[in-house]
């Protein structure tokens, strides 16, 4: 029920920096066990008689052994060029199965099932550098004498009442004031004209 | 023609004190509607064309610096950042088969050093070019997806292994002058 719990975990992963100039099949050895007479080989038969040799033409950096053992399970055995080995049963498996289950274990890399914890692996985190609050700061503050009067007040202060009343009086006696100088203005202009 | 241009200047300036006039009297009325202004509008497309003009000159310099580029590119419904050599991950069915090379081409976004292209949504695909090869197709570990409703007596368990698709990126770089239009260009997905 819990298998997550129990399969190691890990980050992502590719032997031997696969694919930054090719890619190559990391599969290099698949030997399939069946028996010549038994039923539940019957399918690895099939898959014998007619898919193999497409599937060794595929796959060209794959060596294909096949091994004949009288009344035993058939079973295929995948080698890969890490070291792993990895053995499945393919007991009762159908012509169709076998193949399905063989090009899985062909795009396979090797590395043992891990569940990931990161779905993105780099090798270079950071282009523009880690961001941190004083990246974008301005410089001046690096001479600055503390205690300093300015920073030490508050970022940003909230009007009291009073305060923003006295302010709207203030700008309703420049506003009339305006409104007189215009009228003299006008009366100018229109004197000019 | 300066008699008409002085004309005009006068009902401009007529214009200004009817509207300041206007809201001292709204004042005066103690109404808290938003005053009325007028203002000229500058015309600064001139100026404006040769800042951008000037900050695209220093990017295509930074580009042909050849300084290491990264990407944020948009694959299978989700977003990665990427540059040379990282390894993504994709969960689920996805096509792509091992030793496929691949161009990316929903790039939402590529920088380098000193510099970041946004894209709206997506670059221009001619511009920017992101490839990659499928390196690896496995299944999963075993997820369980556990369903139950309280009081319906309804329980399901069932065992999963997805597909997950390795991808190695293998160059993000920017092809061209970074303001290169053709003529006639198929828009896309993009805003220009």
């Amino acid at each position: 029920m819990s298998s997550s719990r129990f399969t190691p975990k890990g980050f992502p992963s590719v032997p031997l920096q696969n694919g930054i100039g090719r890619y190559i099949c990391q599969l290099k050895r698949v030997t399939l066990r069946f028996c010549k007479s038994s039923g539940s080989s019957r399918g690895v038969r099939d898959f014998i008689e007619t898919e193999l040799i497409s599937f060794a033409q595929d796959h060209p950096g794959t060596v294909v052994y096949l091994k004949p053992r009288r009344h035993k399970s058939p079973s295929f055995v995948a080698e890969y060029l890490n070291g792993e080995r990895e053995v499945i049963s393919c007991h009762n498996f159908s012509s169709h199965e076998m193949i399905k289950w063989l090009n899985l274990y062909a795009t396979r890399s090797g590395i043992p099932l891990k569940r990931y914890l990161k779905m993105w692996h780099t090798e270079c985190p950071s282009i523009q550098g880690v961001w941190s609050p004083f990246t974008n700061m301005d410089p001046a503050l690096n001479i600055t004498q503390f205690p300093s009067k300015k920073l030490s007040n508050p970022v940003w202060e909230e009007k009291s009442a009073t305060e923003e009343l006295l302010e709207k009086v203030k700008q309703q006696k420049i506003s009339s004031d305006d409104e007189n100088d215009d009228d003299n203005t006008h009366s100018n202009r229109a004197a000019q004209v | 023609m300066l008699c008409n241009n002085l004309i005009k200047f006068i009902n401009k300036t007529f214009q200004n004190v009817s509207t300041s006039r206007m809201i001292t009297s709204s004042l005066n009325v103690r109404s808290i509607s938003t005053p009325v202004t007028q203002e000229y509008v500058v015309d600064d497309t001139i100026a404006l064309k040769k800042y951008s003009d000037d900050i695209i000159k220093t990017v295509n310099k930074a580009v042909k610096r050849n300084n290491r580029l990264f990407a944020v590119v948009h694959i299978c419904g989700k977003q990665f950042k990427v540059t040379d050599n990282d390894l993504v991950l994709i969960d689920g069915y996805w096509p792509p088969n091992v030793g496929d090379r691949i161009k990316l081409q929903k790039v939402l976004l590529v920088g380098g050093m000193d510099f970041t292209l946004i894209g709206r949504p997506v670059l221009n695909p001619d511009t920017v070019n992101i490839t990659a090869t499928v390196v690896d197709k496995d299944l999963s570990h075993t997820r369980t997806n556990f369903k139950r409703i309280k009081r319906k007596q309804y329980m399901r368990i069932n065992f999963i292994r997805k597909e997950i698709t390795t991808l190695r990126i293998n160059s993000v770089n920017i092809t061209q002058d970074i303001d290169v239009k053709k003529d006639v260009q198929e828009i896309g997905r993009r805003i220009m």
